[in-house]
């Protein structure tokens, strides 16, 4: 039962994962960012192309590894794609972090507190709303080395 | 009286042909994707809803016609005038920066004097004291105070007054950031609303650049190029950017959104270093 719910969950990860990718690399070739709520996709060349083909790659690993989950080989392709996603995340996190913290070109050497926490303000990257689903990886791999 | 009919008859036409020139920005780019949400007023009992297409196109029908009159005076013929509107109209949408501006103004006001955001036609007074058609008519537009207005049941009132500096000048079009400033009434509570544009609206060089290629007539191509640049940022600062980015004395709110965000950020972070910690811990306190 809990294999299957795992099953279910990384396949629902992985469409999602593999939109979010396509829809990435499409911004891009179109060259206009995409403003959906508190989604932002963008369209420049790193984060939008080269960011949407390693979102859409961790989609296909999901989709591929969720079939047969309790073999190993599957699952480190469950792992990996959830690694891709920490990748991304991680240096659109970095990204804020770096902006937040300087007062900009004409304020002063360190951002106001306002200015600090609009740093963090949506809207936010695709693999920023994947990032805690992919989370959950990490419960199955802490499971597996328990069996 | 004298000095009036004088305003009136030689000021006013120029300052019309003028603003004229800054109606419509032929070759400009069309402006991007904007959320604004229409003006909401009762007419005489009847709720209606002003957009900013309404206003741009009204604005659009009557600059063309305003262009139209003065090629005929020019003596052109009525197929070169057709052809001259065909060229010179192509794109126009009517969404210059100065009816973006008016309808920002409108919009907020709204907001600021009428508690459920519905303001009584009849009940408004608008001062202005930018100089532009496209602002006027956006204001006479909402008024119902200007000409060919569809379905105007009742009227508010609309004025241009000039900051007291040479009216002639002002009239001319040697406009700076002083004259984009604006006064809304609320008649029958005496509730005014007065907003002034913000310098980071406009790009650097913006008001010499337009008094160059609008009123002196002497820039260069590259200089009119890069006013069509200019103009087309100003433009789509008003249709995109948040009240507090425009209008002088409107705090930005703070960012809720940002705040969740870092803390659980912090709290993801902290998890991920102590988790671990303790769970080592308790591994080694078991061990005999």
């Amino acid at each position: 039962m809990d294999r299957k719910l795992a099953q279910i969950y990384f396949g629902i990860l992985g469409v999602v994962s593999l939109v979010f990718g396509v829809v990435n690399i499409l911004t891009t070739i179109s060259g206009k960012s995409l403003l959906l709520g508190i989604l932002e996709i963008p369209a420049d060349m790193f984060r939008g192309g080269w960011g949407g083909l390693v979102i859409l790659s961790a989609g296909l690993f999901y989709l591929s590894g969720a079939k047969r989950l309790s073999e190993i080989h599957h699952f480190s392709k469950v792992v990996m794609a959830s690694i891709l996603l920490w990748l991304i995340a991680t240096c659109d996190i970095f990204a804020m972090v770096c902006e937040s913290i300087p007062g900009g070109e004409e304020g002063p050497f360190f951002n106001t507190l306002h200015g600090f926490f609009a740093a963090y303000a949506p809207p936010y990257k695709p693999a920023i709303f994947l990032l805690p689903f992919s989370l959950v990886v990490i419960y199955y791999i802490y499971k597996r080395r328990s069996e | 009286m004298k000095i009036r009919n004088f305003i009136a008859v030689l000021i006013f036409p120029l300052m019309f042909s003028l603003s004229l020139a800054e109606a419509h920005m032929p070759g400009a780019k069309p402006p991007p994707d904007f959320k604004l949400k229409p003006i909401i007023l009762n007419d005489g009992g009847r709720k209606i809803k002003i957009t900013m297409e309404d206003i741009g196109r009204y604005h659009n029908e009557r600059t063309e016609r305003v262009r139209r009159k003065l090629l005929k005076n020019e003596g052109k013929s009525v197929q070169e005038i057709s052809e001259i509107i065909k060229r010179e109209f192509a794109q126009a949408d009517g969404k210059c920066p100065c009816v973006c501006c008016a309808f920002r103004v409108m919009l907020l006001a709204v907001q600021k004097l009428w508690s459920e955001g519905v303001a009584e036609r009849s009940d408004i007074k608008i001062i202005s004291h930018l100089p532009g058609q496209g602002s006027m008519q956006c204001f006479e537009y909402i008024t119902g105070s200007g000409l060919g207005i569809p379905n105007v049941q009742s009227k508010g009132e609309f004025s241009l007054i000039f900051p007291p500096k040479d009216k002639r000048e002002k009239a001319m079009g040697d406009i700076d950031i002083d004259d984009w400033s604006f006064a809304v009434i609320h008649k029958s509570t005496g509730k005014k609303f007065e907003v002034q544009i913000k310098d980071d609206v406009f790009p650097k060089g913006f008001f010499a650049l337009r008094k160059k290629v609008n009123v002196e007539k002497t820039a260069t191509e590259d200089e009119i190029d890069r006013y069509g640049i200019m103009w087309e940022e100003v433009r789509d600062t008003f249709l995109t950017k948040a009240d507090w980015e425009i209008f002088e004395g409107e705090k930005e709110p703070f960012p809720i959104g940002g705040v969740i965000f870092f803390s659980l950020l912090s709290i993801g972070v902290i998890c991920f270093i102590c988790v671990p910690k303790v769970r080592r811990n308790k591994k080694s306190f078991k061990k005999p």
